[in-house]
């Protein structure tokens, strides 16, 4: 059957990457679909916590991850596309080496290709958050913006607020600094929860104001966003901001619509998986940020790549 | 087949900027790239251009016969350019 590969690998970023990497050195044959080469890493801005590398880039440590898979192409076809479902073949065909069969798994992507392959690692990885408040789905590109690292420079002389006090919102606002004319930080939280190291760039930056205890309540605007309002949640007075720019950066959803009827998902969308990326599903594997996973680092969602990779040569030569 | 004119407006650090022109670049399809980041009145061609401030922005084809598509978007580059991506 040489339609089926060993593995197909559903994501694009570190975690799916790595997972090729290791694969393809075990002699397994991959194909690996995503929808953006290097996947959400592109989004990361300034890196200076992945070892080895000093300082880089989202973009260029991307692009490097991308050409040491390209070194093995004879083992590993890349697919640019959107998985739509992922199920698993039945009957069981008898064929398999082991001449004891199993089920084969089949993903589909949007434009109804299909592959088929004895085992699949999911590290389709997450998006952004939304506020889910009046405007926000109006104005989404004409002010409001999920991307500081794409967007950041269009907002030059303009005052911005940034939504959540996390990391990404601390680099977001690290990013602003050098760009726009004002910046108002709103958390909901009591507190900042970003990296110490990071909130240090800009809390006692006079054009950085930073509000806690603050609940977003709506965007306006004309044709481009013109302002915000917030609530104080200990007053509960509200306060309008007069903006141009709204940066939200409140967490991350995992991808996984296109597998939700085909594996249990805990409350919050994530793939439940083990430290060695198995999943409840016998050969489907899951790495990086679309599992349960704590830390959502790059260094773990490749380590993470890496032991579901290992987990599902193991699974293939015991079929 | 030569493909119609393709300008790609785009800032620095944007990922889906970089993977629309690697996207172009491997499929030998040549382009004008303008840096909306650091040139302002650009930046408001583009958004004219556009109705919106998301980068990126390629527009493909002359005066007369002109798509714009917004973000890396394979299908519609792939549409526009009469080829398979």
């Amino acid at each position: 059957m040489s339609d089926v590969t060993d593995i197909v690998i559903v994501g694009y970023g570190p975690a799916g990457m790595t997972a090729a990497l290791y694969a393809a050195r075990k002699q397994l044959t991959v194909t690996l679909i995503g929808e953006l080469p290097g996947g959400e890493v592109r989004n990361s801005g300034d890196i200076e916590n992945w070892i080895g590398d000093r300082k880089t880039d989202g973009n260029t440590l991307a692009d490097k991850m991308i050409e040491h898979v390209k070194d093995h192409s004879d083992m590993v076809t890349t697919i640019l596309g959107k998985v739509a479902s992922i199920t698993k073949e039945s009957p069981t065909p008898p064929s398999l080496p082991s001449g004891r069969g199993g089920a084969l798994f089949v993903t589909t992507t949007e434009d109804g290709k299909e592959f088929r392959s004895k085992a699949v690692i999911y590290t389709a990885g997450r998006h952004p958050r939304m506020l889910n408040i009046p405007g926000e789905k109006e104005f989404k590109n004409l002010g409001v913006t999920y991307c500081a690292t794409c967007d950041a420079p269009l907002f030059e002389g303009k005052d911005v607020v940034v939504i959540g006090g996390g990391n990404s919102g601390a680099e977001a606002v690290i990013m602003l600094q050098k760009i726009a004319k004002r910046i108002y930080v709103l958390q909901d939280k009591d507190q900042l929860i970003a990296d110490p190291v990071l909130i240090a760039n800009f809390d006692k930056d006079p054009k950085v104001t930073i509000t806690t205890n603050a609940q977003t309540l709506n965007i306006t605007g004309d044709t481009f966003v013109t302002g915000l309002t917030y609530k104080d949640k200990t007053t509960n007075i509200e306060h309008k901001l007069d903006v141009q720019g709204i940066f939200v950066t409140i967490g991350a959803i995992p991808n996984t619509a296109p597998i939700q009827d085909f594996i249990e998902l805990d409350p919050l969308r994530a793939i439940p998986a083990d430290r060695y990326g198995i999943t409840s599903i016998p050969g489907f594997f899951a790495a990086g940020d679309v599992t349960t996973i704590r830390d959502a680092q790059i260094v773990v969602a490749a380590g993470q790549g890496c032991s579901a990779a290992l987990s599902a040569g193991d699974y293939i030569s015991r079929l | 087949m030569p493909f119609p004119p393709v300008t790609i407006y785009t800032t620095k650090s944007c990922g889906y900027c970089k993977a629309t022109k690697a996207l172009l670049t491997d499929n030998k399809v040549p382009f004008h790239e303008i840096d909306v980041g650091t040139d302002r009145g650009k930046a408001r061609e583009m958004i004219e251009l556009s109705g919106q401030m998301g980068v990126p922005v390629i527009v493909i084809g002359d005066k007369n016969n002109t798509e714009t598509i917004v973000g890396f978007n394979k299908e519609a580059l792939a549409s526009a350019l009469h080829i398979t991506l």
